[in-house]
C-alpha cells in the first residue's frame, strides 16, 4: 500500500561558507516521513541533524534539493500556521508571562483563529493552569519546556519539528517530559521530525530512526521501531525494560558505533 | 510545587529588602565622604586664607546658592530659573536625539542599503567636535533655545543609535526562526521581539546620553547665552565670581543626577524581567 507522504525531502545538499571555501554540511540527503509518523534523526555532533531539520521547516534554504510538506512548500505551511517548532532551549520571552508566551506565535502569524478556549485547554493539559500569569524566571526548567510545547501545540500543527527538545533537562524531568511529549504527539497526530542525541528518546517517541553520518552529513541507516503496540500494553516508562526495546537499542547503537569507527579511521 | 514557588517568591522579596538595605548603605558612605570633604575644604580655605576668587569656601557657595546676597542675580530662585531653562534644553534635545536615533536604527536594521548610507554619516556627526558646530548653529538658528536643543540632540543621538542597532540585531536566531515558522511580518517581529529585546541596550545608552545632553545644552549656552546655567557660569567666570560658578555647577550636577535617576527608574519599570531573570 502506498504511504501518504507527510514530509518529503529529496536530494538535499547544503553548503556553509568557511574560510573563503565551502563546507558541505549535507550531501544528497533524502528523507520521507509518512503522514502522522514520527521519525527521529540521530547521529554524532556536527553531522547536520539540526541543519536538516531547519531546512525541512523552511527556516533555512538548502543549496540544492526540494522539500514538500503535506504536498506544500514549507513556506506555504508557514503561511497557514500549521507548523510547530520546538528547540532545545525553551526560548520563552522573559517579558511575557506563560499565557502571553503560549499565544505569542499564533498571534504573530497570519491565522486569525480564536485562541482563548484553546489556551485554557492547553494550560490544563500541561498542568500549568494556575501558573498562567507567572513569568519564565518563576518557573522550573521542566515547566518552561512544557510552555514551549504548548506554544507549538496551540497552532494545531499538522507538522512538528523538534530539535533536541529535552536535552536541557535533568534525567528525572526528562523521563516525565518524554512521556508527556509522546502523549501530546499522539493527541495532535502531527507528522513529526525529531532530532535527538538520546537513543532511548528516539526509540520511545518514534516510528522510525534515521542514523546520520558526518563529513559530509548523510543518512547512513534507517531503522524501524514499531513499539506502538507495546506502548499501549505497558506503562510507558517500563518499555525500556522490554526485549523489543533492547533489540532496537542495540541496532541503533551498533549503527552509531560503526559510524564513529569509520570517522576515527585515518584517511589515506 | 506551590510551596516551592511561594518560597521562591518570598525569597525574592527577602532579596528586595536586603537590596534596599544595601542601596541605603551604598548611599550613606559617599554622602559621609562628601560631607568630610566639604568640612576639610572649609577648614583649609580658612587656614590658608585662600581668596574667594580662586577657591571660595563651601559656606560662601551655599550662601550664594540658597540665600543669595542683596543682588537680584543670586539665591535659589535665580538658580532654579536658569536651571529650568538648561533642563528644558537638555530634556528636549535628549528626547529629540533619542527618538531620531531609535527611528533611524529601526530603518537601518531592516534595510542594508540604509544601514550602509546612514552609518558613515552618523560616525561623521560623532567624530566632529560639537564645540566647532555651535557658532554655525547660532548663525543659522539665532540666540534662542533651538541651537542649544539641537546640540543636546546631536550629542545624544550617536550612543542611542548605536545601542538601538546592536539591540535590534542581538535577537536570538532560534527565536527569529520561530517567528519565521509562522510567517510573521517584519513589523510583528520588530514590535514583539526586536524592540523588547533591545531595551537593555537602549537604556544603557540613555544612561550615558542623559548627562551628555546637559553638557550639550551648557556648551550651547556658552556661545549664545543670556539665559541658562551655562551663561551664568560664563558671566560669573568673567567677573571672577567663583561662588556663583560653583553654585551653578552644583545645580547642574543635581540636574544630571535627576535625569539619570529618572532613566534608572523607568528602566527598572520597563525591564523588570532582566534583573529577576539574572538573579534566577
Amino acid at each position: 500500500m502506498e504511504q501518504k507522504l507527510g514530509i518529503e525531502m529529496c536530494g538535499i545538499t547544503h553548503f556553509f561558507p568557511k574560510n573563503n571555501s565551502e563546507f558541505v554540511a549535507l550531501k544528497d540527503v533524502s528523507v520521507n516521513v509518512g503522514l502522522g509518523q514520527v521519525v527521529s534523526i540521530i547521529g554524532p555532533s556536527g553531522c547536520g541533524k539540526s541543519t536538516l531539520l531547519k531546512i525541512a521547516a523552511g527556516v533555512l534554504e538548502p543549496t540544492f534539493g526540494t522539500i514538500n510538506v503535506h504536498g506544500l512548500s514549507p513556506y506555504e505551511i508557514q503561511e497557514s500556521n500549521q507548523m510547530g517548532i520546538i528547540f532545545q532551549d525553551h526560548l520563552l520571552l522573559p517579558w511575557l508571562n506563560v499565557e502571553q508566551n503560549i499565544k505569542l506565535l499564533i498571534e504573530s502569524g497570519k491565522s486569525d483563529s480564536k485562541v482563548e478556549s484553546k489556551l485554557q485547554s492547553l494550560l490544563r493539559m500541561i498542568g500549568l493552569e494556575k501558573f498562567s500569569k507567572y513569568y519564565p524566571y518563576q518557573l522550573s526548567g521542566g515547566m518552561r519546556q512544557r510552555v514551549s510545547l504548548a506554544r507549538a501545540l496551540i497552532l494545531n500543527p499538522s507538522v512538528l519539528f523538534m530539535d533536541e527538545p529535552l536535552s536541557s533537562l535533568d534525567e528525572i524531568t526528562r523521563g516525565i517530559m518524554r512521556e508527556e511529549l509522546y502523549e501530546m504527539q499522539q493527541l495532535s497526530g502531527a507528522t513529526t521530525l525529531l532530532v535527538t542525541h538520546s537513543i532511548q528518546e528516539a526509540i520511545m517517541l518514534s516510528d522510525r530512526i534515521l542514523v546520520m553520518a558526518t563529513n559530509p552529513g548523510r543518512i547512513s541507516e534507517s531503522i524501524d521501531v514499531n513499539l506502538s503496540g507495546l506502548i499501549s500494553r505497558t506503562n510507558f516508562r517500563d518499555i525500556e525494560l522490554s526485549d523489543e526495546f533492547h533489540a532496537v537499542f542495540l541496532k541503533v547503537r551498533e549503527s552509531l558505533q560503526l559510524i564513529s569507527q569509520i570517522e576515527l579511521t585515518p584517511r589515506v | 510545587m506551590f510551596n516551592g514557588i511561594s518560597k521562591k517568591i518570598s525569597l525574592r522579596f527577602g532579596l528586595f529588602e536586603r537590596d534596599y538595605c544595601s542601596k541605603f548603605s551604598n548611599l550613606i558612605y559617599p554622602l559621609v565622604a562628601l560631607a568630610l570633604l566639604v568640612i576639610i575644604w572649609e577648614i583649609l580655605v580658612y587656614i590658608f586664607s585662600v581668596r574667594s576668587y580662586i577657591l571660595p569656601p563651601p559656606s560662601l557657595i551655599f550662601k550664594e546658592l540658597f540665600f543669595g546676597g542683596n543682588e537680584v542675580d543670586s539665591g535659589i530662585g535665580y538658580y532654579l530659573n536658569h536651571g529650568f531653562i538648561t533642563l528644558l534644553e537638555a530634556v528636549s534635545g535628549f528626547m529629540i536625539g533619542s527618538v531620531v536615533a531609535f527611528l533611524l536604527a529601526s530603518i537601518m536594521v531592516h534595510s542594508n542599503l540604509m544601514d550602509r548610507t546612514i552609518y558613515p554619516l552618523a560616525v561623521l556627526v560623532k567624530v566632529t567636535p560639537l564645540v566647532a558646530i555651535v557658532p554655525l548653529f547660532v548663525i543659522w538658528f539665532g540666540f534662542g533655545l533651538v541651537p542649544k536643543i539641537l546640540i543636546a540632540a546631536l550629542i545624544t543621538f550617536f550612543p542611542v543609535m548605536i545601542n538601538s542597532l546592536i539591540g535590534f540585531r542581538s535577537v536570538n536566531h532560534e527565536i527569529l526562526d520561530l517567528f519565521h515558522s509562522v510567517a510573521a511580518s517584519n513589523w510583528k517581529v520588530f514590535r514583539r521581539l526586536r524592540v523588547p529585546s533591545s531595551l537593555p541596550y537602549i537604556f544603557a545608552a540613555l544612561r550615558i546620553a542623559a548627562p551628555l545632553s546637559v553638557i550639550g545644552a551648557i556648551v550651547g549656552e556658552w556661545f549664545t547665552g543670556n539665559v541658562g546655567l551655562g551663561s551664568v557660569i560664563v558671566v560669573a567666570h568673567n567677573n571672577l565670581d567663583m561662588p556663583k560658578v560653583f553654585a551653578a555647577v552644583i545645580v547642574l550636577a543635581c540636574i544630571g543626577i535627576g535625569l539619570t535617576t529618572c532613566i534608572i527608574i523607568l528602566e527598572k519599570y520597563l525591564i523588570f524581567w532582566k534583573e529577576l531573570s539574572t538573579n534566577d
